[in-house]
This record gives structure tokens, C-alpha cells and sequence, in this order.
């Protein structure tokens, strides 16, 4: 039986993880830290976890 | 244009659901990396991101309600002046500029005006990052916020103390 590459290929990152590449990038790749963070969190939801499991990986949200 | 009804499912975010039955979310992250180096903004830094609840692909067809809906969410969140929000374009499908386009003509389409955006092009790890920053008017970091972002993106450089010297006694200047 074939099981979804999808979540296997899926990698779980801290918001730590994102906060140290940032000090490390320079100027525009900046950007790139912020682009790959955004893209971690969609996927993350796409592949099951939830905002309390994102939380729990030091991952923030806010609503007013 | 009559907004969808939302749901706020506090703190994490917020979903409202289409007449053709699909269900969006939208929410709001601390998103501190791209202002790193400017301490002040970046805990005031905020993503946004609009996600389909399981995947599910969109019908075909223009649905305005969905604009209006996103907007409002976004200008509730903004107009507390408090926070700025970032919009990174998705690229991993190749379609970051429909999404750049699509948000862009929202946002001119039902922004009352109390919203500045920035929006900026930026070349980093051989690829293009399409992405707009949103801040209200009245925000007392608004000065700040823009300088940064121009310096981040590469649309201004700050002179340094000499170069500053130089052009206050420049007399042509």
C-alpha cells in the first residue's frame, strides 16, 4: 500500500529555528527568512498539526 | 460589498466559510525576522497568511464577498495602530504574482485610505520575494517602519554620519 509522501517529507522547525537564521541573514535574505516561515506555518496546517501544536513549538498568532 | 461573517477564534484566527461551502482561514504571526536589527518594530511585525480549512481546491469563479472579508479582517487587526503586517507572496506553486496582484487590487479596492502599503520586490537565495508591507496612517511608528522597510528592501540607503555631514554643507544640496 502507497502512504502519502506529503507528511514524511514534512519537517517540524521551532520559531526559534527561524529567529536564528534571521540573525544571521543579512539585509534582503532577511526576506527569505520570513518567506520560508510563512510557507513553514501554511504547510505545517496543511499536514495536520494544529495552532495549539504550532504554539507548542514556540509560534506565535494574534487577533485583536 | 457585503464582507462574509467571521468567526474570531481567539488568539489563533479567524474563519468564515463561502456560500459555495469553502472554508478560509486567516491569521496573524509574530513574524520579528524580517526587522530583526531594528529592535523597536520588530516585535510590532506581524504575517498574515490565508489558508483553505483541508486543502481542498477552489471553485472556478469570482467571489467579491471573499476580498472583503479578508480586508475587513485585515483592517479590524490594523486599525488598532499598534501592529504593521507583512504580506510574503507564496511562491512554491510559481504563482506569487497572481496572489501579489490579487492582494494588491483587494486592498486598493476596499481600503478606506487609513492604510498605507508598501510594496516591494526583493531578490534573496535566487529567487524573487513579492511581498507588501501594511501599516496604518496614524501609527506613531509609521516614519520608522517605512525607513526601515526602504532600507530592507533596498529602495533607500541611509547615508552614513559623514556622507549626512557632507551633503548639510553642500551648499548646491
Amino acid at each position: 500500500m502507497q502512504q502519502s509522501t506529503t507528511a514524511e517529507k514534512f519537517q517540524k522547525r521551532t520559531a526559534e529555528y527561524f529567529i536564528e537564521k534571521a540573525k544571521q541573514a543579512k539585509g534582503k535574505e532577511k526576506f527569505l527568512v520570513a518567506l520560508q516561515k510563512s510557507r513553514y506555518i501554511s504547510d505545517a496546517l496543511q499536514n495536520g498539526l494544529s495552532f495549539s501544536d504550532l504554539k507548542e513549538q514556540g509560534f506565535k498568532f494574534a487577533t485583536v | 460589498m457585503q464582507p462574509y461573517k467571521y468567526i474570531l477564534l481567539k488568539p489563533d484566527y479567524y474563519t468564515f466559510t463561502t456560500i459555495g461551502g469553502t472554508e478560509y482561514h486567516c491569521y496573524f504571526y509574530t513574524s520579528e525576522e524580517i526587522f530583526s536589527d531594528y529592535p523597536s518594530l520588530s516585535k510590532k511585525v506581524f504575517g498574515f497568511n490565508i489558508g483553505l480549512k483541508d486543502n481542498v481546491s477552489l471553485q472556478k469563479g469570482l467571489d467579491k464577498r471573499i476580498a472583503a472579508t479578508v480586508v475587513t479582517i485585515l483592517k479590524n487587526f490594523i486599525d488598532e495602530k499598534k501592529n504593521a503586517v507583512i504580506y510574503i507572496c507564496d511562491n512554491s506553486d510559481g504563482r506569487e504574482k497572481a496572489r501579489y496582484h490579487k492582494f494588491s487590487h483587494w486592498f486598493r479596492q476596499y481600503n478606506d485610505g487609513s492604510i498605507i502599503q508598501l510594496k516591494g520586490v526583493v531578490r534573496a537565495g535566487g529567487t524573487n520575494i513579492l511581498n507588501a508591507l501594511l501599516i496604518h496612517k496614524e501609527n506613531k511608528y509609521l516614519n520608522d517602519f517605512i525607513e526601515a522597510y526602504e532600507i530592507l528592501t533596498g529602495a533607500y540607503t541611509k547615508p552614513d554620519d559623514d556622507e549626512l555631514q557632507n551633503i548639510l554643507n553642500d551648499p548646491e544640496w
